[in-house]
């Protein structure tokens, strides 16, 4: 089996997992990864995962999920949040953004994202 | 019988001469005098030009549209055939593959059951269950964590390894 295909069923299954530890497993070794399509599939099998803990990380974090760096890795987290059947736990994390981080950068992030899911 | 009716008939004018001459003249054809027995041939015993060029030509266009025809016969058969090969081939090339690929799929089965050794069929069996699911997320979701998180760092390393 191709190494892609070993990443992209491993980081599958980290989001489907039962046990809660397996956000800071992607966490920890996913979204810290240099490659930039490691960080993407991370930053993606956090959002299925739609979770409290998962959305966190990639909506309040500077240089992670939406806030990171690489333009095309957080476009991509943000249309997969925008795919989401179930939006309200997102919404209530980037309200959550908007009012009270001291970071004015990850502020704008969120309140455009939420502009977004507004149209959509 | 009239003495002038007999003198007539015997001693007649060249002009009737002449004119008796071109009757007989009209009833052949036959410029160089051709005669049989002292005879001279009145009529052209050769038969009618017309006539023998036209069944001549009857049976040449005979003889040589029947050859066309069994050309024609021969052409519409070879397009029939290549038309219908035009339809068939693909049909008869995915037939081929399909075998093809079937055989690599069995040889390639039987293989992977004979690498993983000899032993009990039963040890067997669960080897060979194991080779197969692997890597798939199914398999991954029963790991524990701890071994989950060692393979996803194996698997990126690898992974970025791959790509520089």
């Amino acid at each position: 089996m191709k190494t892609e295909k070993k990443l992209k069923n491993i980081i599958q299954a980290l989001s489907e997992h039962e046990d809660n530890g397996a956000v800071s497993v992607l966490e920890q070794v996913g979204t810290n990864c240099p490659d930039d399509e490691v960080r993407r599939l991370t930053a993606q099998a956090l959002v299925k995962r739609n979770t409290r803990d998962s959305l966190a990380v990639i909506i309040s974090q500077k240089g992670k999920g939406i806030n990171d760096l690489n333009t095309s890795v957080a476009m991509n987290t943000i249309n997969e949040l925008l795919s989401l059947d179930n939006k309200e736990e997102a919404l209530k994390l980037l309200n959550e953004v908007e009012e009270n981080s001291e970071d004015e950068t990850l502020k704008e992030t969120a309140r455009s994202v939420k502009a977004l899911m507004a149209f959509c | 019988m009239e003495v002038k009716s007999i003198s007539q008939k015997i001693f007649r004018t060249r002009s009737e001469k002449a004119h008796d001459c071109e009757k007989t003249q009209s009833n052949h054809t036959n410029p160089f005098g051709v005669n049989f027995k002292g005879n001279i041939i009145k009529m052209d015993a050769i038969k009618n030009a017309d006539v023998f060029e036209s069944s001549l030509k009857s049976e040449l266009v005979n003889r040589v549209s029947g050859k066309f025809n069994k050309l024609k016969d021969a052409m519409n058969i070879g397009s029939i055939n290549s038309y219908l090969s035009k339809r068939l081939d693909p049909v008869m090339n995915l037939g081929r593959k399909i075998k093809a690929n079937a055989q690599t799929a069995w040889n390639n089965l039987n293989e992977t059951m004979i690498r993983l050794g000899v032993g009990k069929s039963e040890d067997n069996k669960l080897q060979f269950s194991f080779a197969i699911n692997n890597h798939s997320v199914g398999n991954y979701k029963k790991q524990p964590l701890g071994a989950l998180e060692d393979n996803l760092r194996n698997i990126v390393n690898a992974f970025v390894a791959e790509r520089v």
